[in-house]
């Protein structure tokens, strides 16, 4: 579809940076982002997926990285199918699918699925203004509808700050919390979305009050109108120098930013 | 980077760390007299200062402390570290109502947890560290024992039972949990086992999700006779 045909654009720009832990005892950076797009045929989907290697799994790393692959390439493949689905049918076939494919992968290396646990958080849109979210373990999601700032998606926990759930679990099929919004309905399109592991979610979110950090209006303004390179330089400096030395956690940080771009403006 | 394009303080929300409440409850019966009780007075402290030190533990540990001898005493209430100027002075005399003081560790844990859930806090699994260097003079402690090894199982409680000199009873202290067998210290290697407590605690407050936390076992033996 020429561009000249859509209404707006989505722009991204995302970094992460390794927890203060990670750092002192030499780990790599469990946090993974992947991005794909379908620009060839009408609607254009663009997909975003980004995991959380679990810290007590030996390949938490590697089930987050094979994760966000999948994850960003289906959504953007299986876009229509996902949207139409009955909710049950889209979990199973989204977070039932890769938790097979971890265990495949788990069974290959002679290793306990566990061990290559992971949190998920996958958003899709497309340019017909569908989008669809499917969200396990902690981290979140924040949405900006008209100017509002909004919780999406919030962390899941149990009674204890360090009991989250993962991909792996037998049972996340039933955790996945799945969020759509088709064409037609009264809610309007957000404006924009970010996505953010837990390392910073305590310095982004109170779920139990409702309130968004109003740093988000800022990143959504930088991602909208600066370029790309400059937006992740930006975001990666400000995860380093002012969001990771007051993480709560000392866990990795990342956030990514989706904006929408009305062409009209243009 | 641009001064344009920095995050100031006042873009972020301010929500509470997470917690780690951490009840001891110590015997200050009257064997506890003289130099025991002087070296566990000096451990208390550097546990305290040695969580004061971690730049997470010191806002995410909050510790009470519970004595038991003729009764159980609250000594110091959950609170922040910053907020403890001074730890209480324990002495010793009296019997050993080890039962009522583990209860009263527990109610305080269960009233604390209550607090953060009003408050909107998230915590960590409540820690429980029992220690004793003698025999229960009370009837409670098989209903304590139960309690603890309930929680425990349940994954809401972790359970330190220690032992103090030779007259500690372990096979009572065994009572106390299922997963965790009772460590008796080394002579009065208070210290040591505050010291690796407090170490203990930080693993903890920087522990992840899923993180099945190991303690520092090599650390274990500074303190315990193993």
């Amino acid at each position: 579809m020429s561009s000249a045909s859509r209404s707006h654009v989505w722009l991204y720009a995302g970094a992460s940076v390794p927890g203060v832990v990670h750092e002192q005892t030499g780990k790599l950076c469990e946090d993974v982002w992947a991005v794909e797009v379908r620009p060839s045929e009408a609607p254009e989907v663009f997909a975003i997926a980004l995991s959380d290697g679990a810290g007590g799994a030996r390949f938490g790393h590697l089930g987050a990285l094979l994760s966000v692959k999948w994850a960003s390439r289906t959504l953007v493949e299986e876009f229509k199918e996902l949207m139409a689905a009955d909710a049950l049918e889209a979990r199973l076939r989204f977070v039932g699918r890769l938790r097979r494919i971890l265990l495949r992968r788990a069974r290959k290396a002679r290793e306990n699925l566990r061990e290559f646990a992971c949190t998920l958080i996958a958003l899709a849109v497309d340019s017909a203004g569908q989008w669809i979210m499917f969200h396990i373990g902690d981290g979140g999601v924040v949405a900006q509808v008209d100017d509002e700032l909004t919780i999406l998606s919030a962390p899941q926990k149990g009674e204890f700050v360090n009991q989250t759930f993962f991909v792996t679990d037998d049972d996340s099929v039933q955790h996945v919390h799945l969020l759509r919004h088709q064409p037609g309905t009264t809610e309007p399109l957000p404006r924009a979305f970010a996505l953010f592991t837990d390392g910073i979610e305590n310095l982004l979110i109170n779920e139990k009050n409702g309130k968004v950090a109003p740093v988000f209006t800022k990143l959504f303004d930088w991602t909208r109108t600066l370029p790309k390179d400059v937006v992740e330089k930006a975001i990666y400096e400000n995860l380093h120098d002012v969001f990771r030395p007051r993480s709560s956690t000392g866990d990795d940080c990342t956030l990514v930013v989706l904006v929408r771009r009305s062409l009209d403006t243009e | 980077m641009s001064r344009d394009l920095v995050v100031q303080i006042q873009d972020l929300l301010e929500n509470p760390t997470h917690r780690v409440p951490i009840a001891l409850c110590l015997d200050v019966s009257g064997s506890m007299a003289g130099e025991p009780i002087e070296e566990l007075n000096r451990g208390v402290r550097l546990f305290l200062d040695s969580l004061r030190e971690d730049p997470i533990a010191r806002f995410s540990a909050e510790v009470a402390i519970v004595t038991f001898s003729d009764s159980a005493v609250l000594q110091l209430d959950f609170q922040s570290l910053d907020r403890i100027i001074e730890p209480p002075i324990l002495s010793a005399s009296g019997q050993t109502d080890l039962g009522g003081g583990v209860l009263l560790a527990l109610m305080l844990l269960q009233n604390r947890k209550h607090q953060y859930q009003q408050a909107g806090v998230d915590y960590f699994q409540p820690w429980l560290v029992l220690m004793t260097d003698g025999q229960p003079t009370t009837e409670e402690h098989p209903k304590a024992a139960e309690e603890v090894r309930k929680l425990e199982r349940e994954g809401r409680l972790v359970v330190f039972p220690i032992g103090i000199g030779p007259n500690a009873d372990m096979a009572v202290l065994a009572m106390f949990s299922e997963k965790r067998r009772p460590l008796r210290l080394r002579g009065l290697n208070f210290r040591e086992f505050f010291a690796w407590l407090s170490k203990s605690v930080v693993r903890v407050s920087q522990s992840r999700p899923g993180e099945k936390i190991t303690l520092d076992l090599d650390g274990i033996k500074g303190w315990a006779e193993l």
